[in-house]
C-alpha cells in the first residue's frame, strides 16, 4: 500500500509546484491509467435516459484543489463511463460548500468526511452513505509538530495535555480528521483550547496543516495520518523538522454520500452503477489502480449510515453540530 | 431608523441644512476657549477609542506574533517577482477577468435598476405634492428596508444567498446588486431632491401625468450625474466581485482563492497583478467621464455630496468619451450577460421557493450562540475594535502617501526647473500606484498574509483591513485635497508670509477637515467590511458568523446579522452626527 501512495502523490506533489508540471504528469497518469477514455460520454446510455441534466458530483477540498481537480476529474470520466451519464465535477472551495451543494441539490453524490456527512444527513432526510474506502473504518489522526518545540512522541491520549503553551493549527473547521476527532481527543486529555498558545488556526486543508507546521509556523497541527504518509512518501515536502507526536485511536471517517433522489432524477439504477463500480475496482487492472492510488486506498467497501453515529455523538459533545 | 435617514439626508445636502443657513458665521462668535475645548474633546474622541481598541487588540499575557510564521512572509513576497506567466495561466486568468468584469457589470445594472426605482419612492420631488399617506408608509418601510439591506455585506449576502440558489451564476449579481441598489437608490434619491424643480413642476402642473413629467424633466438633468455614480459603482463592483470568489463563484476570486489554498503564491500575485490591471483601467476610465462632465468626483461621491454638486451638473453633457460610454453600456450588458452565463430562471424555479423557504424557516426564531449573549458581545467589540485600529493604520497611510499623491496644479506648481518638477511628478505617479495596489489587492489576501504572522484574532484582521482601507481612503483624501483653494494661502504668500507657514495657516486645517470626514465617513464602511476578513479567520462578528454558517447554525446566524444591522446602524449614527459636528 505504501508503494502505491508514493506513486500516486510524488505525481501529486509534483502537480503542486507547477501547474506546467501538473500537466505533464497528469498527461502520464492519463496514458497510463485512463488509455483511450477521455472522449465525452454525455448521453452515451440511452437505457437510463433522463432529462435532469449532467450527474453532478463533488469532494470536500481536504487537499490541494489542483490535486483533486485531476483526482476527481477522473473518478468523474469513470462515473460517467459506468452511469451512462455526463458527469461533472464541480470543485469548491471549503468544505461547507459541499454540504450546502448537497443540500441544495446541486450535487447529487458527493465525498464527504465524517463530520460533513454527518451535517449533510441532517440536512439531507434520507441521504445514505454507501462507499468508504478499505482504510475509513479503522481512520486515524497524527499530532506532528515542529522540532523547535521540544515536544517528544508519546502513546497515551494523556500525553496530549502536553501540548499546552504550545501554538497548534487545525485544518478545515469542519474536517473529522483535522479538528473534531483531535479535538475530541484533546478534551479527553483534559486538554482545552485556550490552554494553547494563541488562538488555534485553521488552515482549511490537510497540505496546508503539514506545510504550517514544516514550515515552524506552527508548533503542533492536526493532520489525517493518510495525507501525512502520502506526503512523507512522496518527498517533495521538507519534513526533517517534524516529528509524529502521537497516533489517535481509529475511529470512522470519510464516505461517499447520495441524495435520497439519485435514481429519480437520474435514472434508475444511477445508484447502484456507482456502487459496482467502485466495489468492483480492482487493483491488479492498471486503470482501476490509479483511480484507488489517488484516493490512497485498497478498495472501496459497502459501509451505512449508523457507522457515523460516533462521529454525530463527538460532534455533538463538542458543540459542533447545529 | 427613518430618524437616521434624516440625519443622512441632511448630512448629504449642504445646501439644505437649516441650522446652517441659519446660523451666523460662527467664527464671529467662536472664542479661544470654545477652540480649545473643542479641540480637547476632539482629541479625546480620536484617543479613548485607539487606546481602548489597542487594548482589546493586545491581550495581557496573551501571544499576538506568530514568530514561526514570518520567515512564510519573505518567501511568499519574494515570489512576488516571478508570478507565473505561462500561456495555459494566463488563459486561465483572462477567463476569470472576464467573468469578474461580467458579474460586476451585471450586478451594477441590478444596482442602478433598483436605485432609480428605489430613489424615485425615496425623492420628495418626484411627488407633486405632499404625497398620500399610504406612499408615505411605504416610503418608511422602505428607508428602514433599504438601511438593513446595505448593512450586510455583499459577501455575507452571497453565502446567505449561496444557500438558496446553489451555486448560480446569479448569486453574484445579486449579492453585488441588493446592499449596492440600496445605497444608490439612497443616493439618487437624495440627487433628485437636489434638482432644480422648475420643469417637473411646470409639467405637472400643465396637467401631465407623473410617470412622462418624472421621465421628461427629472431624470435628464440627473441623467449625468447618474451615469458617473454608475461607473463609479462599477469601480466598487469590480473589487467586491472579486471578494465574493471566497464563495465559490467564479472569476479572479475565485481562482485567489484556489491558488491561496493551494499556497501557489507564484499564482496568486498573477492574479493580484489582474486584480490591479482591471481595477486601474475601471478607475481610470471612470475617473475621465467625472472629470469630463464635472460632476462630482470620487471623493465627493463618497461622501454624500454628490446632491449639491446636483445644481451645476451636466455642465459639458457633450462630453464624448461620456456619451460613447452610455453608449456602450447597453451592448456590454448584453455581452456580460452571455459570457456570465447567468439566467434568471434560477429566481422563480421550485427549488429556490423551497429553499428560500427553508432558509426563512431556520433563520426564526433568532437563537444565541453557544457561548450567549456574552459572545456576542464580545464578537461586537472585538469588530468595532478592528475598524478602529483599521482606520488609524488608514489614515497613517493617508499621512504618509496622499500628500504626494495630489496632482500638481497647472500654474502652481512647486517653482523650479524641469527636473523639480519631473522629480514630483514621478513622486505622485508612485503615490498613485501604491494607494492602487494598496486597495485593489482584497483584504482577504492580505489577511492571509497577517495571519501567518500574527495569531488569528482581531490584530491580522485590522492590519489587513488598514492596509485595504489605507489605499481606499489615500486616493479619497487626496482628491479631496486638490479641491482645496489654492487662493488663500497665494494671498498669504503675496502678504509676505513664508511659504510653509502659509500652507500651515491656509492649507491644513480645510485638509484636516477632509480628512477627517472621510475617515469618519470610511470608519462606517469599514465596520460593514471586518465581516471579509472575519470569514478568512481574523475576529469579530464576522469570524462567529462564518463559524455559525459553517455548522449550518441558522437561528444565530439570525442573530449575528440582526448584531452587525445594530452595529453598522450606530456607528453609522455615530459617524454622521460627529461629521455634522464638524461642519457646524
Amino acid at each position: 500500500m505504501t508503494r502505491t501512495i508514493a506513486t500516486s502523490t510524488s505525481i501529486t506533489r509534483l502537480a503542486t509546484s507547477r501547474r506546467g508540471l501538473f500537466v505533464g504528469a497528469s498527461g502520464l497518469v492519463l496514458l497510463a491509467a485512463c488509455g483511450n477514455d477521455d472522449s465525452s460520454p454525455s448521453g452515451a446510455g440511452g437505457d437510463t435516459a433522463s432529462n435532469a441534466g449532467p450527474l453532478p458530483i463533488s469532494a470536500i477540498p481536504d487537499q490541494d484543489p489542483e490535486v483533486l481537480n485531476r483526482l476527481y476529474g477522473d473518478v468523474a470520466a469513470r462515473f460517467a463511463e459506468a452511469t451512462g451519464l455526463e458527469v461533472t465535477y464541480t470543485p469548491v472551495t471549503e468544505y461547507p460548500a459541499v454540504v450546502r451543494g448537497f443540500e441544495v441539490g446541486d450535487l447529487a453524490i458527493a465525498w464527504m468526511g465524517g463530520l460533513t456527512g454527518v451535517q449533510a444527513a441532517q440536512r439531507v432526510a434520507g441521504a445514505t452513505a454507501f462507499a468508504q474506502r478499505n482504510i475509513d473504518a479503522e481512520f486515524t489522526s497524527l499530532f506532528i509538530a515542529t522540532r523547535k518545540s521540544g515536544l517528544s512522541p508519546f502513546d497515551d491520549v494523556d500525553g496530549l495535555s502536553r501540548l499546552a503553551g504550545h501554538s497548534l493549527t487545525f485544518g478545515s473547521e469542519t474536517s473529522t480528521s483535522g479538528r473534531l476527532m483531535p479535538q475530541y481527543f484533546m478534551d479527553q486529555a483534559g486538554l482545552s483550547i485556550d490552554d494553547l498558545k494563541g488562538q488555534p488556526g485553521f488552515s482549511g486543508s490537510h497540505d496546508a496543516t503539514i506545510e504550517a507546521v514544516a514550515s515552524g509556523s506552527f508548533e503542533v497541527g492536526a493532520v489525517n495520518e493518510q495525507v501525512y504518509t502520502a506526503t512523507v512518501d512522496a518527498g517533495e515536502v521538507d519534513l526533517s523538522d517534524v516529528v509524529v507526536l502521537f497516533r489517535t485511536p481509529p475511529y470512522y471517517d470519510y464516505h461517499w454520500l447520495a441524495r435520497p433522489d439519485v435514481d429519480e432524477v437520474y435514472g434508475a439504477g444511477t445508484l447502484d452503477k456507482v456502487k459496482d463500480l467502485l466495489f468492483g475496482l480492482d487493483p491488479s487492472v492498471p486503470d482501476d489502480a490509479a483511480i484507488l492510488d489517488l484516493f490512497g486506498a485498497e478498495s472501496f467497501v459497502p459501509t451505512e449510515n449508523s457507522n457515523y453515529d460516533q462521529i454525530r455523538d463527538v460532534a455533538e459533545e463538542l458543540d459542533l453540530l447545529a | 431608523m427613518t430618524d437616521l435617514v434624516e440625519v443622512a439626508r441632511h448630512d448629504r445636502d449642504p445646501t439644505a441644512g437649516p441650522d446652517r443657513a441659519g446660523r451666523p458665521p460662527s467664527s464671529c462668535r467662536v472664542t479661544g476657549r470654545q477652540v480649545a475645548l473643542r479641540r480637547g474633546a476632539g482629541a479625546l474622541i480620536v484617543l479613548l477609542p485607539l487606546t481602548w481598541a489597542l487594548q482589546r487588540a493586545l491581550p495581557q499575557g496573551g501571544d499576538i506574533v506568530n514568530r514561526g510564521g514570518v520567515p512564510l512572509i519573505g518567501d511568499l513576497l519574494g515570489k512576488a517577482w516571478s508570478p507565473r506567466l505561462d500561456g495555459e495561466f494566463l488563459e486561465v486568468v483572462v477567463d476569470a477577468a472576464v467573468t469578474t468584469l461580467a458579474f460586476a457589470a451585471l450586478g451594477t445594472a441590478g444596482a442602478l435598476v433598483i436605485g432609480l426605482l428605489g430613489g424615485l419612492v425615496l425623492s420628495d420631488v418626484a411627488w407633486a405634492r405632499r404625497p398620500p399617506w399610504p406612499v408615505r408608509t411605504v416610503r418608511t418601510g422602505l428607508r428602514g428596508a433599504l438601511v438593513a439591506i446595505r448593512s450586510i455585506h455583499e459577501l455575507v449576502w452571497a453565502l446567505l444567498l449561496v444557500s438558496v440558489l446553489g451555486l448560480d451564476p446569479l448569486v453574484a449579481v445579486l449579492a453585488i446588486a441588493l446592499p449596492f441598489g440600496a445605497q444608490t437608490a439612497q443616493v439618487f434619491g437624495d440627487t433628485f431632491d437636489a434638482l432644480p424643480t422648475r420643469a417637473l413642476r411646470a409639467l405637472r402642473d400643465a396637467g401631465a401625468p407623473a410617470a412622462p413629467a418624472v421621465a421628461f424633466a427629472l431624470l435628464p438633468p440627473a441623467g449625468p450625474l447618474m451615469l458617473s455614480y454608475a461607473f463609479y459603482r462599477f469601480e466598487c463592483a469590480v473589487r467586491s466581485t472579486v471578494l465574493l470568489g471566497a464563495v465559490g463563484v467564479g472569476g479572479l476570486g475565485q481562482e485567489l482563492v484556489v491558488s491561496l489554498s493551494s499556497r501557489n503564491w507564484d499564482e496568486v500575485w498573477t492574479l493580484v497583478a489582474a486584480v490591479i490591471v482591471l481595477s486601474a483601467v475601471v478607475d481610470a476610465w471612470s475617473g475621465r467621464l467625472r472629470t469630463d462632465m464635472a460632476v462630482a468626483s470620487c471623493s465627493e461621491w463618497s461622501a454624500g455630496d454628490a446632491g449639491g454638486a446636483a445644481g451645476t451638473g451636466g455642465r459639458r453633457p457633450g462630453s464624448r468619451w461620456a456619451r460613447w460610454s452610455a453608449i456602450a453600456a447597453a451592448p456590454g450588458l448584453v455581452v456580460a450577460w452571455f459570457a456570465s452565463g447567468v439566467s434568471l430562471s434560477g429566481l422563480t424555479s421550485e427549488r429556490t421557493r423551497m429553499l428560500a423557504g427553508r432558509l426563512l424557516d431556520d433563520l426564526v426564531p433568532p437563537a444565541l450562540p453557544r457561548g450567549g449573549a456574552g459572545e456576542v458581545t464580545a464578537a461586537v467589540l472585538d469588530t468595532l475594535a478592528m475598524a478602529v485600529l483599521a482606520m488609524a493604520i488608514a489614515v497613517l497611510i493617508t499621512l504618509v502617501v496622499s500628500p504626494w499623491a495630489v496632482a500638481v496644479r497647472r500654474g502652481t506648481g512647486p517653482p523650479g526647473g524641469l527636473a523639480m518638477r519631473s522629480l514630483r511628478w514621478i513622486s505622485w505617479l508612485v503615490a498613485r500606484i501604491v494607494l492602487l495596489v494598496l486597495r485593489s489587492v482584497p483584504p482577504t489576501v492580505w489577511a492571509v498574509i497577517a495571519l501567518l504572522a500574527l495569531f488569528p484574532g482581531v490584530l491580522p484582521g485590522a492590519l489587513a483591513l488598514g492596509v485595504y482601507t489605507g489605499g481606499v481612503l489615500g486616493r479619497l483624501v487626496a482628491e479631496s485635497w486638490e479641491s482645496v483653494s489654492p487662493a488663500p494661502r497665494e494671498a498669504l504668500v503675496r502678504t509676505g508670509v513664508p511659504g510653509a507657514v502659509a500652507t500651515v495657516a491656509a492649507v491644513v486645517p480645510a485638509s484636516a477637515q477632509q480628512l477627517v470626514t472621510f475617515t469618519l465617513y470610511r470608519f462606517e464602511i469599514c465596520v460593514r467590511e471586518t465581516a471579509v476578513v472575519g470569514i478568512v479567520g481574523a475576529a469579530g462578528l464576522g469570524r462567529l458568523l462564518a463559524e455559525n454558517l459553517n455548522f449550518f447554525r441558522f437561528p444565530v446566524v439570525m442573530t449575528l446579522l440582526i448584531a452587525s444591522f445594530a452595529v453598522s446602524v450606530a456607528s453609522e449614527v455615530a459617524s454622521r452626527r460627529l461629521r455634522r459636528a464638524i461642519r457646524a
